[in-house]
């Protein structure tokens, strides 16, 4: 079947130029909450961000960028983000979305003056406030901006229950620990020789990855909580965390996302096979402890090897079972035969 | 009433009109969303019906994109809310199926969506996207996959859902409101022990209040952000890391799991694993040889040769890593790279160097193979592989010397006489008698690399054939093998009545044949060739003598020299300037 998807190349021209004009007008408007108006510097990120808005309308001849869901559009195609410039992206992403505000379109005829006015409405609007767009709206009206518009940020259901941060707590929270209780119950149904639900784990992930899409903080604070207990599964979870929010900074897709989580999650899954007398004992393991000790990987990887059909998921935590004790020179545990690339789940 | 959706196996009637609702709907925009839903339905079920490369497909595509796009471009957003068993729009029924079985609702229903919207801008590829999703019944794994996370996956931009997934907790999930909570909840006494203690130092001590960990997070930039500024990679790291991740999503990435099936391979005694390694590894094979990277797939058989020649291997072991290989050239893998080598340019060196580590029992598959190829370049690796593996084992070839294709049968022939085994001579003797000339001038090839008197007694038949070609490239041969046995016919030949008459492509062969054989004995013979006074016609005689002085001269002998010194001074002057043309040949050489 012919893929109908458009192709992700980084440097072409539309991602280029929508990524230069965020740069400099997200500059602009983090300066305006800092700066007044008649500050040199206001006045020079002006200037400047003027100058690549001309310079696009001359050569496209229309800029208009929307944000949809996750994304921005640079005249109607998807921008797709470099590890670098992820920062950048997604705080300008960020600024719009509390103000609600979802789309921006320029056109011909703005100067300077007009464009710190626009700069000034906007770091100003109240956060959280659906009707802000229809109060920039009047406002440009009334000051005779006719080269600027903007449009109203369009939520969709399913995000709904992020826009209130009392509820992504709560949904956060209900991730975090449905997860531990997730790979408990793996760990479980592995003893007991169950097949595993990687269905419920999948699920969990993409909500885990939707959170963190969002706002990563929240998520990213529960993983603080570390191994306060002896017998708890959260070092799990909060690898699989850490390794979403990593994963999305450097650029790694959504459904690969979802995959490094589940990685994480059962990236120590070959401790559930170490003698319970090792496991739990108190004092200084002997060499030959350790040595079993140290086998986790091999045996992790052997037990994912055995619970999942060979494919892109299994490799990745096949992957993270068997290389999360190595680092990138390959020292660490457990040791070569051969030298291997490390991957970078 | 709402349409029902049933599976059938009739072919789908693309004229025919979305079934009519009971009474007499006014509301436009409901009637256009039972009509997109009905379009929808369709597509559906076409897509279910016909393999994914039948063309009518985009027709079906295209037109419900047409009403998608109709649609939303006058509602800006569809969003159809899943029951049970039904399908609405805005509190409208516009679809019903109670059959669990086949109905669509329901196939939506159990995996916990609960609405799916589309909104304006919808692409194509979206389209394609959610068909390719909503066309799967059966087909899906569900332990491992659901309609969510397929829809999930896709990473839609104008296409969202809203799911539960309530039903997945066979066991409801308790969530703590405090630490304490949580810690009186444990159950479960398992892993626990700290590895990474030998890496970095926990501290266990410290007090974790999970409302101040949520309240925190929203004020001020999140840690993780305040960190960012530690280290700022450099262009170059940005890019490697860019290159990095761009390998790891690439769909070839699943090969890295190789690396790790081999070091398994290196430490596991357990016979269970080992053998879950050892099958894991050859479902790599299976996909190298699908995608057509024979050489990944060398390498890999490689890497197993390596294991079985280094490795201290017990018994079982040995069996399961040579299993690998056997099965590298079983029936399913030799038709899967015919399959390719028919759809793809592969590189045939790659191809011909994993065939060359194949064992005996890929024989079999390859001849079938062979017989199957088209492509000519394709078939002679074939055959030169076969000539290395059918070492020591003719017998797998010989009962294909009697199959009704031609060319298997040359191929055969060819493949014989490259294993060089005397035993394989009468099934060429056989061959000589086809009635394709072609596969009886490759008897005569292979009979002359195999040599020996049965060969002899071929190409001596040869020899007299009716086609000029064979009986030159018998005599060729004959000469090749450089003895008496071979040299007598060869002279017999060029005694006989007509000889002088034949082409002179046949009679150069001839005097070619018998000075490549090298031999004194025919001296006294090609001596009166040379001397004899006329052949039929003045400008034949002259041709003759030039072939027989070359003869003289690749004999090389002192006493063949000196017939040519002799000639030298001839009062014949044709006689003469053969004999200093063989022996300027032969200072040259």
């Amino acid at each position: 079947m012919v893929e109908l998807k458009p192709p992700t190349d980084h440097e072409h021209l539309p991602t280029k130029l929508g990524i230069e004009l965020i740069a400099k007008f997200y500059r602009l408007l983090k300066a305006a909450s800092l700066y007044d108006r008649k500050n040199i510097i206001i006045d020079r990120l002006a200037q400047e961000c003027l100058q690549v808005v001309q310079g696009i309308l001359q050569s496209e001849g229309s800029l208009f960028l929307k944000i949809v869901r996750d994304n921005i559009f640079f005249n109607n195609i998807r921008i797709t983000v470099r590890p670098d410039q992820y920062v950048l992206f997604k705080g300008f992403w960020q600024e719009m979305r509390k103000r609600w505000i979802g789309d921006i379109e320029f056109s011909p005829g703005l100067d300077v003056e007009q464009l710190k006015t626009i700069i000034y409405l906007l770091s100003g609007l109240e956060e959280n406030n659906e009707s802000n767009y229809l109060y920039m709206k009047r406002q440009l009206e009334n000051r005779g901006i006719h080269s600027f518009d903007v449009g109203k940020l369009e939520f969709y259901k399913d995000e709904e229950i992020y826009i209130d941060s009392e509820d992504q707590k709560r949904f956060s929270k209900e991730v975090y620990f449905k997860s531990i209780g997730l790979v408990k119950e793996m760990v479980e149904s592995i003893r007991q020789q169950k097949a595993l639900n990687i269905r419920k784990a999948k699920r969990l992930m993409q909500n885990a990855v939707n959170l963190i899409l969002q706002d990563e903080s929240t998520l990213l604070g529960l993983a603080n909580i570390k191994n306060y207990d002896e017998y708890t599964f959260n070092h799990s979870v909060n690898v699989a965390i850490y390794a979403i929010a990593l994963g999305q900074r450097i650029g790694i897709p959504k459904k690969d996302l979802s995959h490094l989580g589940l990685a994480g999650l059962f990236h120590d899954i070959g401790k559930t096979q170490i003698p319970k007398e090792i496991i739990n004992k108190s004092e200084k393991l002997t060499p030959e402890e350790w040595a079993v000790m140290r086998a986790h990987p091999v045996v992790g990887a052997e037990m994912i090897l055995r619970m999942k059909e060979w494919g892109g998921l299994s490799t990745r935590m096949i992957d993270a079972a068997f290389e999360h004790h190595l680092k990138y020179d390959l020292s660490g545990y457990p040791k070569l035969t051969r030298k291997k690339r490390i991957s970078l789940i | 009433m709402a349409e029902e959706f049933q599976v059938d196996k009739k072919p789908i009637d693309l004229g025919s009109e979305p079934p009519s609702a009971e009474g007499v709907e006014k509301d436009e925009e409901i009637l256009l969303a039972r009509d997109l839903t009905s379009a929808l339905v369709k597509a559906i079920k076409a897509f279910r019906f016909y393999p994914s490369d039948n063309p009518s497909l985009v027709g079906f595509r295209e037109q419900l994109l047409k009403k998608f796009q109709f649609f939303l471009n006058k509602y800006h957003s569809f969003i159809l809310q899943v029951g049970e068993y039904d399908l609405s729009y805005k509190g409208k029924v516009l679809y019903e199926n109670r059959d669990i079985k086949t109905s669509l609702a329901f196939f939506l229903y159990k995996d916990g969506l609960r609405e799916i919207r589309f909104v304006e801008g919808l692409e194509e590829w979206e389209v394609q996207g959610i068909l390719d999703i909503l066309k799967q019944t059966d087909s899906i794994n569900q332990l491992e996959d659901d309609v969510v996370t397929m829809i999930w996956e896709k990473d839609f931009i104008h296409i969202n859902y809203l799911a539960t997934d309530e039903f997945l907790e066979e066991i409801p999930i308790a969530i703590p409101d405090n630490i304490d909570q949580f810690r009186k909840n444990l159950v479960f006494k398992p892993i626990g022990h700290e590895v990474e203690v030998d890496l970095f130092k926990e501290d266990s001590e410290e007090e974790v209040n999970l409302e101040q960990i949520l309240s925190g997070e929203k004020q001020g930039l999140p840690p993780v952000v305040t960190d960012r500024s530690l280290y700022a990679l450099t262009p170059d790291e940005v890019e490697g890391l860019r290159r990095d991740v761009e390998a790891e999503i690439d769909p070839t990435s699943v090969f890295g799991a190789l690396d790790i099936l081999f070091e398994i391979l290196a430490v596991e005694k357990e016979q269970e694993i080992f053998q879950d390694a050892v099958n894991t590894i050859i479902k790599i094979l299976d996909a190298y040889l699908t995608i057509g990277e024979f050489s990944k797939a060398t390498d890999l058989l490689k890497r197993v040769n390596i294991i079985l020649k280094t490795y201290d291997l017990m018994d079982w072991q040995l069996d399961c890593i040579r299993r690998i290989i056997l099965e590298a050239g079983d029936e399913v893998r030799i038709e899967r790279i015919g399959k390719i080598l028919e759809r793809e340019e592969v590189r045939l060196e790659d191809v011909n160097a994993y065939l060359l580590l194949l064992q005996k029992n890929s024989i079999k598959p390859l001849i079938t193979l062979l017989g199957e190829l088209k492509n000519s370049k394709a078939r002679r690796v074939f055959c030169d592989a076969l000539s290395e593996i059918g070492k020591g084992a003719i017998e797998l070839f010989t009962p294909f010397i009697d199959d009704r294709r031609w060319y298997l049968v040359r191929n055969i022939v060819y493949i014989l006489g490259r294993i060089g085994k005397e035993q394989a001579l009468p099934y060429l003797q056989k061959a000589f008698n086809h009635e394709e000339v072609r596969v009886k001038r490759e008897v005569v090839q292979s009979a002359g690399l195999i040599g020996g008197s049965k060969a002899i007694g071929i190409l001596v038949k040869a020899l007299r054939d009716n086609d000029l070609r064979i009986r030159c490239m018998a005599a060729i041969n004959l000469g090749k093998m450089g003895n008496k046995a071979a040299l007598i016919p060869l002279l017999e030949v060029i005694q006989s009545k007509d000889f002088h008459k034949k082409e002179r492509v046949e009679v150069k062969a001839f005097f070619n044949a018998i000075g490549m054989a090298g031999s004194n004995e025919a001296i006294p013979i090609l001596q009166q060739f040379l001397e004899r006074k006329s052949w039929f016609s003045r400008g034949r005689t002259e041709e003759i003598r030039m072939e027989v002085a070359n003869a003289l001269a690749q004999i090389g002998t002192s006493e063949a020299k000196a017939i040519l010194e002799e000639g030298k001074n001839s009062k014949e002057e044709s006689i003469r300037e053969a004999c200093m043309k063989a022996l300027k040949g032969l200072l040259t050489k």
